[in-house]
């Protein structure tokens, strides 16, 4: 077997083992958005189709659903059950785009020891990204990948292929449609003799403009053309910690540094992209960005900072005889410190729905199908999965939050009184929280392993004394 | 000689997937449910892709590559033609409909290489 083949190999299971620590032990969704995205796959499943609405909110969709749809069907042929997709899928998906990293590098460098190294460093790089970084089944993870493919057959005029995945892209992940698109057109800026591709331009440029008013509306688009931005301004969800982040960082500028010089088709295409992304970041810091201030968009700069520094180190390794080996070491070297820092960086996992809750969910959705349940807002989008109906006791993460201007203050502020003044009301009768309530008004309704789904106790509430007082 | 290789992966891979099915009986999985994820996951996650770069980018050499483009081609695939077929041909998202939507893509993909890029890449050799 060839040596790069092996290498290969190696890579790919430690990116999957490292991926998969985390998702195996706890067994459902670690993220909320993953979460959304497996309730709506689950929603497109039961009902074969692909519905306007979010299950747990009533509202139209907020973005793309690509995500879920794949899902869906992919449960569907082989079924399995959607919630070992947010545990095993991100590791897939994380493989590919390392297979990718390798393909495209391949092309850019014409070296295939340069390609092994950029592949590598995805996993080490990459993985330090925490908050919706690709550790978790959101929509970015599949846009990564598809990004990297997209560049793949752009950078080799397979233009055709290219729109397909931009046209993937589009309806995934809106922000990364706008950098895939930017991409492109800075590519085209800096590089004249790209431009009988122009058309191509135009091409995805009314892709994207059908896509995004399509799923977002026409407002939307106006606004961000009148504002240059989308999101107020917020501190970035990424951790690029410690001394290994500041050693990436030194060889990420080195890299920049010898592909600018020596790769002149690699730098047409990463150092604008590159160039563009770490202006934005800085005035993002000192000010704010323009076109990609979402906060989550900046994500994509670490997507290419594995070609600098797996370039870096590549280049380096060039120098010395045992070029192949010197490589190796320098990432064995580096793998056990990258790991160790990507597995603590995610810790603790957080488990909206526990697997004791979820069985419950699971019983009670089967005994009470379709039956109203209120929660607060951390687990109120997951009823939908089990046939159950949500009404959120707090706003944020799209539930159904219509009552929440009635109910959600009595909830935090713990009056007994005024929640069962809102049951009594509204003819809503089971809630569920997890914690210890005042349950004066209720009684228990539904047991399991020691979590209770309490029901509303009319009799107690008309026999209580209707005072103003808690 | 390629073609050689290509059938023993495919006959590795079955294997491959009978075995993993009896190692996933041990953990509760029933033996067909089994294979049932294993070759549906190969429909859905990698086979699409695969038909479209064994007909239009045989010029790929290395199996890394052939493998990463197949994986990402499929996730592209799948996903536009189902949202199409759902949203515009309102075919229902069943076990049945997908695996049929996806066979009708793969289908359609050799015949565009049989019967439109084969002939016009010999066009245009013919007048170079």
């Amino acid at each position: 077997m060839k040596w790069h083949y092996l290498a290969a190999v190696a890579i790919l299971i430690f990116i999957v083992s490292l991926n998969l620590h985390g998702h195996v032990e706890t067994g459902t969704p670690l993220h909320i958005d993953s979460w959304m995205m497996t309730v709506i796959a689950d929603d497109i499943v039961k009902q074969e189709k692909i519905l306007p609405d979010e299950p747990f909110s009533g509202l139209p969709h907020s973005g793309p659903i690509g995500n879920p749809v794949f899902q869906a069907v992919l449960s569907s042929i082989t079924g399995a059950k959607l919630l070992a997709f947010a545990a095993y899928l991100p590791a897939f998906l994380n493989a590919v785009m390392a297979l990718l990293f390798y393909a495209l590098a391949k092309f850019i460098f014409k070296d295939r020891l340069a390609a092994l190294s950029v592949m590598a460093f995805q996993s080490l790089v990459l993985s330090q990204i925490t908050m919706l970084g690709p550790f978790y089944l959101v929509n970015l993870s599949f846009a990564m990948v598809l990004t990297i493919l997209y560049l793949f057959f752009f950078m080799r005029a397979k233009l055709v292929a290219a729109g397909i995945c931009f046209a993937a892209i589009a309806v995934i992940h809106s922000s990364t449609m706008v950098f895939v698109l930017l991409a492109t057109a800075l590519f085209f800026v800096f590089n004249r003799k790209a431009w009988k591709m122009l058309p191509f331009m135009a091409g995805v440029g009314a892709i994207s403009v059908l896509a995004f008013t399509t799923i977002r509306g026409s407002g939307t688009l106006f606004s961000i053309a009148s504002e240059i931005g989308m999101f107020d301004k917020a501190w970035p969800y990424f951790q690029y910690i410690n001394l290994l982040g500041y050693g990436f960082t030194i060889l990420l500028a080195i890299g920049f540094y010898l592909i600018f010089v020596y790769e002149k088709k690699a730098a047409s295409i990463l150092v604008p992209i590159f160039g563009f992304m770490a202006a934005d970041m800085f005035l993002y810091w000192i000010w704010r960005g323009f076109l990609l201030v979402y906060r989550r968009l900046i994500t994509y700069i670490f997507l290419l900072t594995p070609f600098f520094i797996g370039y870096a180190i590549y280049y380096f390794s060039k120098q010395f005889k045992h070029k192949r080996w010197i490589l190796f070491i320098a990432i064995i070297g580096l793998a056990p410190f990258a790991a160790i820092q990507n597995m603590h960086a995610r810790e603790p996992y957080v488990q909206y729905v526990t697997e004791n809750e979820s069985e419950m969910f699971t019983q009670f959705g089967q005994a009470m199908p379709h039956a109203y349940l209120l929660a607060n807002h951390l687990q109120s989008y997951a009823l939908p999965y089990y046939n159950l109906k949500p009404i959120s006791l707090s706003p944020a993460h799209g539930a159904n939050t219509t009552y929440y201007s009635q109910v959600g203050t009595c909830f935090y502020n713990g009056h007994a009184k005024c929640i069962a003044d809102f049951f009594n009301r509204t003819g809503f009768d089971l809630l569920y929280t997890g914690t210890k309530i005042n349950v004066s008004y209720f009684s228990n309704y539904y047991e399991y392993k020691g979590l209770i789904i309490y029901r509303f106790n009319q009799k107690i509430y008309n026999s209580a004394p209707h005072s103003q007082n808690p | 000689m390629k073609i050689k290789t290509e059938v023993i992966g495919w006959v590795a891979f079955i294997i491959f997937a009978f075995i993993a099915a009896g190692v996933l009986a041990f953990y509760q999985v029933p033996y067909f449910e089994g294979l049932r994820i294993i070759f549906g996951s190969a429909y859905v996650l990698f086979l699409p892709g695969y038909i479209i770069v064994r007909c239009f980018f045989d010029d790929l050499e290395d199996w890394i590559e052939k493998f990463g483009v197949s994986f990402g081609l499929s996730i592209a695939v799948v996903v536009l033609s189902v949202m199409f077929s759902n949203l515009v041909l309102r075919i229902p998202i069943t076990a049945v409909s997908n695996i049929l939507v996806l066979l009708a893509v793969m289908i359609i993909t050799v015949l565009l290489r049989v019967f439109i890029y084969k002939p016009l890449k010999h066009k245009n050799k013919q007048s170079a």
